[in-house]
């Protein structure tokens, strides 16, 4: 510690190229924080239905084939199966196509039973079941588009042939799903004209290490039928929109790396210029009895606090700005909930430090390792 | 004017650290032009398909083929519209399709993704003739036979010539390969539209595509359709419709939009760091210029210029990085269809130009502040520095 302010002094030397170098530190590492708490959001998203005991049964033709309701009737009987609830997605958006949000038509009363995890005030729950053109929403979707209860909506077509009209009845809360608009199955079967076919169908089991016999038996069942199932268990589900994406992981990955490859590349140029300016006061350090070991460890913790401050800055700077900001509205919905975790500052932290001794390395060992006459007698 | 010679003089004579900025700028522009060639390719796959000479009538309100219908009875009432072109044996030149979507497993993802099947008849290859079997041969009408886009063949597992894949009680049987010139159909597979619509038990069409015979037609068949109340479709051109559907891909376009801003700051903030390096240790040097003679406006260009230099060269670097890219074919979803989009990363020449422009003026933004420090230094004192 008693070298502290010996450090401090060197790593200010030069103001300026220290303040550039934490800059050009902190903007990489707020840039490669977020793409890291791009990736955590997706896969939170991904994982959100990993702790329930719902599977979910799809066509396996492709999303947008319906399944008949006799299937539901079925599934019903099966032993295990506590309760079913269909689910259609709707797909419509808000006035403009911008305000695109997740919006469904669901058995409603299937929401005590199947959804029970889905947070609604009894009061509101009721209305919400009296009324077929009622719709119960997010609270955070209620802040994101100033909706208040009792609010009339109508919501624009994109998939289905009508424009939902609705009366907001109530709202709730749930801990992952924070941007979802439910209205009556009801509503939908009459503004299609009654097909009875329906996207999604839920499925709560009593035991949770059923889950994979159950999906079997289910798609086994329909399997020769006209409309065979592909039944997934609700991570499983989730995750399949996430793999339709593409490779982000190994995009966001490279993109990361090659961003920090850079940095490495520029902050060794200014290390090694600031290790070569003072060859002479290292060689008078040595002189006066300074260990070559304790040289090059002042000067690579010098290196390794400039990284790390950078880094610091960047990341935690990140950190703050999505604390204070919410990224669900700056992005139209795209990332809900966005925050950078724990886990990734210390991966960037970490990471910052990496840099600095990585970058710093060669030059703290070649300034430490030099003679002290040659550099008494280089000018520098 | 100092020679440019001069400036090539110091960056040799600062080989290691010259190099590792040209390197460092390079990583960056390279990430940034990789960027801007998935950008491209996705874009170029969806927008550049579809003919501003064709209409396409779909259902109104339907954002997408997928959940559009236009009835048979329809398809009859358009077919007998005035203004029809008419191909070279007379027939007119109106396309029913259907679209289906297929979840197909992928060779690196057996979960795989929802590709494509388009329900066609002969005139669709007659509109579309950019749309040429490559390998095998065309699929019979009435039967159970498909052909694939080189692209999804390439990615999806069982859809090479010979293989059969199935849904439901139907199976498909893949006859041939097609290639349709990297527009949206790259990423499809076609196949006989009634036959298609009896395997799926749908008796309506998801859209009509129709050429008219010139603009006045055009404008005329437009106003028809949607004037008609008994058929409630919409009409627009099939070029607007590919360009509609990137709003799907807006991920994208944000995504990009991130990368480029922080590399940009990142590519000025590192030549501005290696600059000040750079003019630092030749204080005394530049000093005597100006005891010389040399103005400081003089001593200002010459460093901006050595800052864009090297970083012209650095965006050179990126470029030549980032060419390998080019090849790389993968697919993403496009969440206004939810079906697949095949395409390739591609690097063309405005893709190259913009990435070495940006190198170029994140050269010059960043050689500023050293350019006017080293102007600026007061020469009795940088000579008297050791």
């Amino acid at each position: 510690m008693k070298f502290a302010k010996l450090i401090r002094r060197n790593l200010f030397r030069n103001k300026l190229r220290a303040i550039l170098t934490m800059l050009l530190l902190a903007v990489i590492f707020f840039f490669v924080a977020t793409l890291l708490a791009i990736l955590d959001n997706f896969e939170e998203f991904s994982n959100s239905g990993a702790g329930s005991n719902r599977i979910v049964v799809q066509s396996a033709i492709s999303l947008a084939t319906l399944l008949p309701y006799s299937h539901e009737q079925k599934i019903r009987q099966l032993p295990g199966v506590v309760d079913t609830g269909k689910l259609q997605w709707i797909g419509a958006y808000y006035k403009e196509k911008s305000n695109f949000f997740a919006n469904f038509a669901i058995d409603g009363e299937k929401m005590a039973t199947v959804w029970d995890d889905y947070k609604i005030d009894p009061k509101q729950r009721a209305a919400f079941l009296a009324d077929r053109r009622g719709a119960l929403v997010a609270e955070a979707l209620m802040k994101r588009f100033g909706w208040k209860v009792g609010d009339r909506i109508t919501l624009k077509r994109q998939i289905f042939a009508f424009d939902p009209e609705l009366t907001i009845r109530g709202t709730f809360v749930h801990p992952v799903d924070t941007g979802s608009l439910f209205f009556p199955m009801e509503y939908f079967e009459h503004a299609i004209g009654d097909r009875s076919e329906v996207g999604t169908i839920w499925v709560k089991l009593k035991d949770p290490k059923q889950m994979a016999a159950i999906s079997q038996q289910i798609d086994a069942m329909f399997k020769n039928s006209d409309y065979p199932t592909e039944t997934f268990t609700e991570k499983e589900f989730q995750q399949n929109f996430m793999s339709m994406m593409g490779n982000v992981k190994l995009l966001f990955t490279a993109v990361s790396s090659c961003a920090i490859f850079m940095v490495i590349l520029l902050a060794a140029i200014t290390m090694s210029m600031s290790a070569r300016e003072r060859v002479t006061e290292i060689a008078v350090l040595k002189a006066i009895g300074f260990e070559q070991r304790l040289v090059l460890a002042l000067m690579l913790t010098e290196f390794i606090t400039l990284t790390i401050i950078g880094g610091a800055l960047g990341c935690f700077g990140a950190h703050y700005l999505y604390a204070f900001v919410d990224m669900g509205k700056v992005t139209q919905g795209f990332l809900q909930n966005f925050g950078i975790h724990a886990k990734t500052l210390l991966i960037c932290m970490i990471t910052s430090a990496g840099v600095g001794l990585i970058a710093g390395g060669l030059p703290a060992l070649r300034a430490s390792n030099l003679r002290v006459v040659d550099g008494l007698r280089r000018v520098v | 004017m100092i020679p440019l010679k001069y400036n090539i003089g110091n960056l040799t004579a600062r080989r290691v650290s010259t190099l590792m900025t040209i390197l460092g700028i390079g990583v960056v522009i390279a990430v940034m032009i990789s960027m801007m060639a998935l950008q491209n390719g996705v874009h170029s796959a969806v927008v550049s398909s579809g003919s501003k000479d064709n209409l396409m009538v779909m259902r109104e309100g339907a954002a997408a083929e997928l959940s559009s219908w236009v009835t048979k009875d329809a398809f009859r009432i358009i077919r007998a519209l005035p203004g029809i072109a008419k191909d070279s044996s007379g027939a007119p030149m109106i396309s029913p399709e259907l679209v289906i979507i297929f979840k197909i497993p992928k060779k690196d993802d057996p979960k795989g993704s929802n590709v494509l099947m388009r329900g066609v008849t002969a005139m669709a290859f007659t509109m579309r003739p950019y749309v040429k079997l490559v390998e095998g041969r065309m699929f019979k009408p009435g039967l159970n036979e498909v052909i694939v886009a080189r692209r999804i063949r390439d990615r999806f597992v069982n859809t090479a010539i010979g293989d059969t894949f199935q849904f439901g009680a139907q199976k498909y049987n893949v006859v041939g390969v097609f290639d349709a010139q990297a527009t949206a159909f790259d990423s499809e597979m076609w196949c006989d539209a009634d036959f298609l619509g009896q395997a799926r038990k749908r008796d309506a069409y998801s859209s009509v595509i129709v050429r008219p015979i010139d603009r006045g037609a055009f404008e005329s068949i437009k106003a028809a359709i949607k004037g008609d109340n008994r058929l409630k479709l919409d009409v627009k051109s099939e070029y607007q419709y590919y360009a509609d559907q990137t709003t799907g891909l807006a991920g994208i376009v944000i995504l990009v939009a991130i990368v480029t801003f922080f590399m940009t700051i990142g590519a000025i903030l590192g030549t501005m760091n290696t600059m000040f390096s750079a003019i630092a240790s030749r204080g005394r040097e530049l000093a005597t210029m100006r005891a010389l003679g040399f103005k400081r406006r003089t001593i200002l260009l010459s460093v901006i210029v050595e800052s864009a230099f090297v970083s012209l060269l650095g965006g050179l670097a990126g470029l030549l990085l980032a060419l390998p890219v080019n090849a790389i074919s993968t697919g993403t979803t496009n969440f206004e269809t939810f079906s697949e989009v095949a395409f390739n990363f591609r690097v063309d020449g405005p893709v190259a130009i913009t990435g070495i422009l940006i190198a170029l003026i994140a050269g010059i933004i960043g050689g500023m502040l050293p350019a006017i420090s080293a102007a600026r230094m007061p020469i009795t004192k940088a000579l008297r520095e050791i």
